[in-house]
C-alpha cells in the first residue's frame, strides 16, 4: 500500500482560472481590490452579459448534444466549461481516466430548475424541470468534457470550495488521481437571492468585514478553476500544504460565537502542514461581513494566537458561496506571487483585536492561511505555501 | 379588534408557523417571552413569525430595531398588530 | 462496521427537537438513534469523518420555498434553512454534537459508490471513524412530473478506522475482484473479507484481501 501513496508531502497548484464580477483571469480581481472598487447594487455582484459572451465564442463549450437543451444557454455553465478548458488546455495534458473533477457549487443549475418551476406553478408547460441542479451540472460538464476519471460534487455550504481542494489533495495523495481539477461555481439565482434575505444577512449597501458598522453580506458570482498535482511540472508558484475541516455542532445558520469550529479546522491544517501557528504570513478570512461570522472567525484567529495580518476581500468581489473557497485561493496564489497581502476592505472603524490588515502592500509570504465558515456549522481551512524556487 | 380573539389567534399562528404541536394555545401565556425563558424560540423562528404575521394582518415590520421591540411576547405582538391596523385607518 | 437501511415510513413520535426537521433529517436522527444506542459510541462519533451523499438533497423544502415564493414573493426562513444540500449533514452534526469534518456530496449516479470512493481515498491517508450516509427523498407533487420515485431512502454505513486494515489498495484493474456497488454489498465484502472494485466514469479503486489472492 505504502508504494502507491505520494510521498511528497507538497500538493501543487498548477494551474487556475477566474471568471468573476471584475472580469476573467486573477489580475484584474487583484486590482479591484487594489484600487477599493465599490460596485455592489443592493447588496448583489454580477458577472457581465459581455464576458460571457466572450467566454462563449472562444472555445467550442459544448461539443456534445446537451441533455437538456436550455443549458445551452446557462451562464454558469459557459463560465464553467470555458475556465475548465482553458486549464485543461494550459496543462498540457490529454484528460484520461486517472485525473479527477471535483466540483463544489450550491446551487449548480437551480437557474434552470427554477425557471421550470416557475412554468409548472404558473400551468404552462414545463421545461428543463427534469434537470437535477446539482448532479446534473456535474454530468453535463463531465460530458461536454470528455472526461472519464473520478468525479465529485461537494456541497457543504459556503466551505463547499475549501473542502473540494482539501479531498483533491487527497486523491493525489492516496494515489488514486495522477492530476486533479477543482471546479467552484456559483450563479446567482432566485432561492439564494431572496433566501439569504429572508434571514435578514443581506446587506442594502456595502459589504464591510470586521468593521463594526457592518450590515451583512453582499453576494456574487463566480467560477474558480485549479489543476493539483502532485508533481511540479516547472510553474508552480503555490503548493496546497495542509487541510483541516470541522463542524460547530451548533446552529442551522449562524456559526457558534467562541469560534471552535473555525479554531478546529485550522489547528488541523496546521497540523496536517505541519507548521506551527506563527509561521503564518497572513490569513485570507472568510470575513462575509455578518456579525456572527466575523465575530465567531476572529475569536478563532485569538484564540490560535495568531499575530500576522487578516484579510477579507469580500468588500470587493463578495461572497459567491461555493465558490468562494477556490476564488479566494487563485488570490493567495496571486499573493505568493507578487509577494504582497491585500487589505482587509473596508474594514474601518475596526470591531476587533486582531491584526486586520488595513494596508496592501509587499510583504514576505511563505505560509497563507485561506478560512471558510459555512451554513450547518462547517468550517474548512487551507495551509497554502510558496514554492521555493 | 377584540383583543382576546387576537391573542388567541396569534398563539394558533405561532403554533403552526413554527411548528410547535406539543403546545397548544391555552399552554401559552400572553406575556410569556417568546425566547429562551418562555417558548425558547431563536431568531430564525422569530423571522418565521414575522412572515406569518406581516402575511394574515397585512401588516408591515419597517425595521430589524422595532422587529425586535414587538416581537418579544403574544402580548406585544398584539399590540403590534393593534397599532399598525388602526394606523392604516387614518 | 455497522450498517443500517430505512425500510419503511417509520412512525417518528413527533419530539420538538425535530420540529425544524425535514423528512430526511428525521428518519436519519432515527436511523442514527438506533444504530448508536450507547452513549459511548457517541463518543467515538464526535471527531469521526461524515460523508452525506444524496441525488437530489433537500429537494422538497426547496420546492416548497420556491412554490412559496412565486405565490407570495415572500420566502419562508425556515424553508430557506433547510434547503440546502449541507443542511441535513448540519442538522445531523447539530442534534449529536459530531465536530469531526463533514461534507455534503451530490450524488451523480450511484451516491453510495460515490461516497465509498470518497471515504475510502480519505482512509488511505489519515485512518479516522467514518460515518457514511445516503439519503434521498422526492416530494410527491414533484415526483407525478418526473420519473423519480417519491419514496424517502436512508443508508447509514459506519466504517471504524481498522475496518480496512487486512486489506491493500492496487492500482491496476482487476476483473476477478467482486464489483462493490452499494453500501450493503460493501458491508457483505468486508464481512467476508473478499477483494472488491469500486468504479465510477472510467476509473476503478480496487482493494485486495491481504494473503488473499483476487
Amino acid at each position: 500500500m505504502a508504494q502507491l501513496i505520494n510521498d511528497s508531502h507538497s500538493v501543487y497548484v498548477t494551474g487556475s482560472m477566474a471568471i468573476h464580477p471584475f472580469g476573467m483571469g486573477i489580475q484584474s480581481l487583484w486590482e479591484a481590490c487594489i484600487n477599493k472598487s465599490r460596485a455592489f447594487q443592493e447588496g448583489l455582484l454580477y458577472i457581465s452579459k459581455d464576458l460571457t459572451e466572450k467566454c462563449r465564442g472562444e472555445f467550442n463549450l459544448f461539443p456534445q448534444k446537451p441533455l437538456v437543451k436550455e443549458v445551452i444557454q446557462n451562464d454558469l455553465l459557459i463560465w464553467s466549461l470555458y475556465s475548465l478548458k482553458k486549464v485543461i488546455n494550459e496543462s498540457q495534458l490529454p484528460l484520461s481516466n486517472r485525473d479527477g473533477l471535483i466540483i463544489a457549487t450550491t446551487t449548480g443549475l437551480t437557474r434552470i430548475w427554477e425557471q421550470g418551476l416557475l412554468s409548472h406553478f404558473k400551468n404552462e408547460p414545463v421545461t428543463g424541470l427534469l434537470y437535477q441542479p446539482l448532479g446534473g451540472f456535474a454530468g453535463e460538464i463531465n460530458q461536454q468534457l470528455g472526461h472519464c476519471g473520478p468525479l465529485q460534487v461537494v456541497s457543504s455550504a459556503c466551505s463547499a470550495g475549501t473542502q473540494a481542494i482539501g479531498l483533491g489533495r487527497s486523491w493525489i495523495k492516496s494515489g488514486f488521481v495522477e492530476r486533479c481539477f477543482i471546479l467552484g461555481a456559483e450563479q446567482i439565482c432566485n432561492l439564494t437571492r431572496s433566501g439569504f434575505k429572508s434571514l435578514s444577512l443581506v446587506s442594502g449597501n456595502d459589504c464591510v468585514p470586521f468593521n463594526e458598522e457592518r450590515s451583512g453580506i453582499c453576494l456574487s458570482e463566480a467560477v474558480g478553476a485549479l489543476v493539483l498535482e502532485g508533481k511540479n511540472r516547472g510553474k508552480a508558484v503555490m503548493t496546497v500544504e495542509g487541510y483541516g475541516s470541522a463542524s460547530d455542532g451548533y446552529s442551522m445558520t449562524s456559526p457558534k460565537p467562541d469560534g471552535s469550529g473555525p479554531y478546529n479546522s485550522m489547528s488541523a491544517a496546521l497540523q496536517d502542514a505541519n507548521i506551527s501557528s506563527r509561521q503564518v504570513d497572513w490569513i485570507h478570512a472568510h470575513g462575509t461581513g455578518s456579525l456572527h461570522n466575523d465575530r465567531a472567525e476572529a475569536a478563532a484567529i485569538k484564540k490560535l494566537e495568531i499575530l500576522s495580518p487578516v484579510s477579507s476581500t469580500k468588500g470587493i468581489h463578495g461572497h459567491s458561496l461555493a465558490a468562494s473557497g477556490v476564488l479566494e485561493t487563485i488570490l493567495c496564489e496571486e499573493a505568493f506571487l507578487r509577494q504582497q497581502i491585500l487589505e482587509s476592505s473596508f474594514s474601518e472603524p475596526k470591531h476587533f483585536t486582531i491584526n486586520i490588515n488595513d494596508r496592501s502592500r509587499p510583504s514576505q509570504l511563505d505560509y497563507i492561511i485561506k478560512n471558510t465558515l459555512g451554513f450547518g456549522g462547517i468550517n474548512a481551512s487551507l495551509v497554502l505555501g510558496r514554492v521555493s524556487k | 379588534m377584540d383583543r382576546e380573539k387576537l391573542s388567541l389567534e396569534v398563539k394558533s399562528l405561532i403554533i403552526d408557523a413554527v411548528n410547535l404541536q406539543h403546545m397548544t394555545v391555552d399552554s401559552i401565556q400572553d406575556d410569556a417571552s417568546l425566547y429562551q425563558d418562555g417558548l425558547g424560540l431563536d431568531s430564525v423562528d422569530i423571522l418565521e413569525i414575522i412572515v406569518a404575521i406581516e402575511n394574515k394582518y397585512n401588516v408591515k415590520v419597517p425595521n430589524a430595531e422595532s422587529g425586535k421591540k414587538a416581537f418579544q411576547s403574544i402580548a406585544t405582538i398584539v399590540d403590534f398588530i393593534v397599532s399598525q391596523n388602526s394606523g392604516t385607518t387614518h | 462496521m455497522k450498517y443500517w437501511k430505512h425500510h419503511s415510513e417509520s412512525d417518528l413520535i413527533f419530539d420538538p427537537r425535530f420540529r425544524k426537521a425535514t423528512k430526511m433529517m428525521k428518519v436519519l436522527s432515527a436511523g442514527f438513534e438506533e444504530l448508536f444506542p450507547e452513549e459511548d459510541m457517541k463518543n467515538k462519533l464526535i471527531d469521526a469523518e461524515i460523508y452525506l451523499g444524496s441525488l437530489h438533497g433537500e429537494i422538497e423544502p426547496t420546492f416548497n420555498y420556491l412554490k412559496g415564493l412565486a405565490e407570495s414573493e415572500v420566502g419562508r426562513p425556515f424553508l430557506f434553512q433547510n434547503s440546502l444540500h449541507h443542511s441535513t449533514t448540519g442538522f445531523l452534526t447539530q442534534q449529536y454534537q459530531l465536530l469531526g469534518p463533514a461534507y455534503s456530496l451530490c450524488g451523480i449516479e450511484n451516491a453510495q459508490v460515490e461516497l465509498l470512493m470518497f471515504s475510502l481515498s480519505q482512509s488511505l491517508l489519515n485512518k479516522k471513524n467514518q460515518l457514511l450516509i445516503y439519503c434521498d427523498s422526492f416530494p410527491i407533487d414533484l415526483a407525478e412530473l418526473t420519473e423519480f420515485e417519491s419514496e424517502t431512502k436512508c443508508e447509514i454505513l459506519y466504517l471504524a478506522e481498522d475496518t480496512l486494515q487486512n486489506y491493500q489498495w492496487i492500482k491496476q484493474e482487476d476483473s476477478s475482484c467482486v464489483e462493490v456497488d452499494s453500501f450493503e454489498k460493501f458491508y457483505q465484502v468486508i464481512n467476508s473479507r473478499q477483494s472488491f472494485t469500486l468504479t465510477q466514469n472510467q476509473a476503478q479503486m480496487s482493494f485486495v484481501a491481504k494473503n488473499e489472492s483476487c
